[in-house]
């Protein structure tokens, strides 16, 4: 490890407010220990090392998927399911953008798309993929339901936190 | 039929013919628990990916067409950027070390020697609200093939003049990729911008585009944090998304 490597990764980890780092490469051990008086209350600053178990936890779920989805048959018959009374709307969840970019509703132009309304979705199925300057951006249901509801259109911008689908969960 | 190895270890699946690997890297991640840094190569893909429905023209066999698998990122949607630019430098270094030919980083990141493509890349991540779950970095890199559809295309063997051995140079290319993921997860990003911006295509000269269907002399000030490209023409600073604005060249 060069010595700029590792003045950065002391930035790092004192910013991240963890105690302790300990990394071991093949011939190379380091650990690096801050006095912590940095865990005050502080829910932001930890939340990026949170992420960690979080993951963890996201990806062991055996995420049966479907196989892509399968072209809804169906689909004209559940496309405008009766507009729900407002306060019902509360009981829905949004799937939002994570990002700025642009929308797709197929994982290709030739392809069927990954969800359309009025299908059963569940945690970690990929419903749509947000492209930001050629990444290209599968996201991912975080709950189970039923798509109530489309807000925005194929291959259209939008911005980061926008909401995307409207998800009945129960 | 697939074949395993360990490559500088990083896991290799080996597969004779594929639709894309970042397809199968996608396949794979939905049906089992994938170790991080795996590698799927295959020697001849029938869907190589470029950009979105675009397509990728390498001869079977004589490339290096693979995904590598990363499921440990620790990045926000707001430095995702960074990733791309970083393989952008680590891609580039292996070109500029195996040729010592004047390699640069076209934005966003194509690599190019003497303004011809020598390799590419497409990157697929994964995101559940706002923590990215994994990460399929596709990389094409034109090796031993010699001749190209199109023109624009060039490889290690048409400027050595000599075959080079596909794993050897896997292994290598794994070795800068290891690098630069590794200045990502330490999020070093100032030192991915001034390598990135050492070695941008056209940095501070002026180049033809074609911007919302009307071409544009405009002078390349950099690249932005989120990966947008920042021009001047007649002092009037713009940013663009890949999509709004074409080189010419």
């Amino acid at each position: 490890m060069k010595l700029v490597e590792i003045q950065d990764l002391i930035k790092f980890v004192s910013r991240s407010g963890v105690n302790e780092v300990e990394i071991e490469q093949k011939d190379f051990k380091i650990i690096i220990k801050s006095d912590g008086p940095k865990r005050k209350n502080k829910p932001s600053e930890e939340v990026f090392v949170q992420h960690v178990p979080v993951q963890a936890m996201q990806q062991q779920m055996p995420v049966q998927q479907v196989a892509a989805p399968a072209p809804a048959p169906a689909a004209p018959a559940v496309a405008a399911p009766a507009p729900p009374p407002a306060e019902e709307t509360n009981n829905y969840i949004e799937v939002k953008s994570p990002m700025i970019g642009t929308f797709y509703r197929s994982p290709s132009p030739d392809k069927p798309v990954f969800a359309e309304v009025g299908d059963q979705i569940k945690q970690g199925d990929v419903v749509c993929i947000i492209e930001a300057m050629k990444l290209f951006n599968e996201i991912e249901s975080e709950v189970s339901g039923k798509i109530v509801k489309i807000l925005v259109d194929d291959n259209s911008p939008v911005e980061y936190d926008q909401p995307l689908f409207l998800v009945d969960p129960s | 039929m697939q074949n395993l190895q360990v490559i500088g270890g990083h896991q290799v699946i080996v597969l004779p013919s594929v639709d894309s690997t970042n397809n199968y890297a996608t396949k794979l991640l939905r049906s089992s628990k994938v170790a991080t840094g795996t590698v799927i190569l295959s020697h001849s893909q029938t869907e190589g990916k470029g950009q979105r429905g675009q397509t990728w023209e390498s001869e079977s066999g004589r490339n290096l067409t693979f995904s590598l698998v990363l499921n440990n990122l620790q990045i926000d949607s707001h430095s995702q950027f960074f990733l791309n630019k970083a393989i952008g430098i680590a891609l580039r270094h292996f070109v500029y070390n195996l040729t010592n030919k004047p390699t640069s980083i076209k934005w966003p990141n194509d690599i190019l020697v003497e303004n011809k493509k020598i390799a590419g890349i497409l990157i697929e991540n994964s995101w559940q609200q706002q923590a990215i779950q994994h990460s399929i970095i596709g990389i094409g890199m034109n090796i031993n093939q010699t001749h190209f559809d199109n023109p624009q295309a060039i490889s290690t063997a048409m400027i050595l003049d000599r075959q080079l051995d596909l794993f050897k140079s896997l292994h290598t290319l794994l070795e800068h990729l290891d690098v630069w993921i590794n200045k990502v997860q330490l999020q070093s990003f100032q030192e991915i911008e001034a390598e990135y911006h050492a070695h941008l295509f056209g940095l501070h000269t002026t180049k033809k585009f074609l911007a919302q269907g009307k071409s544009l002399n405009a002078k390349i000030l950099g690249v932005t944090d989120d990966g947008k490209l920042l021009t001047e023409a007649d002092g009037h600073r713009q940013k663009f998304d890949v999509k709004e604005i074409k080189f010419i060249y």
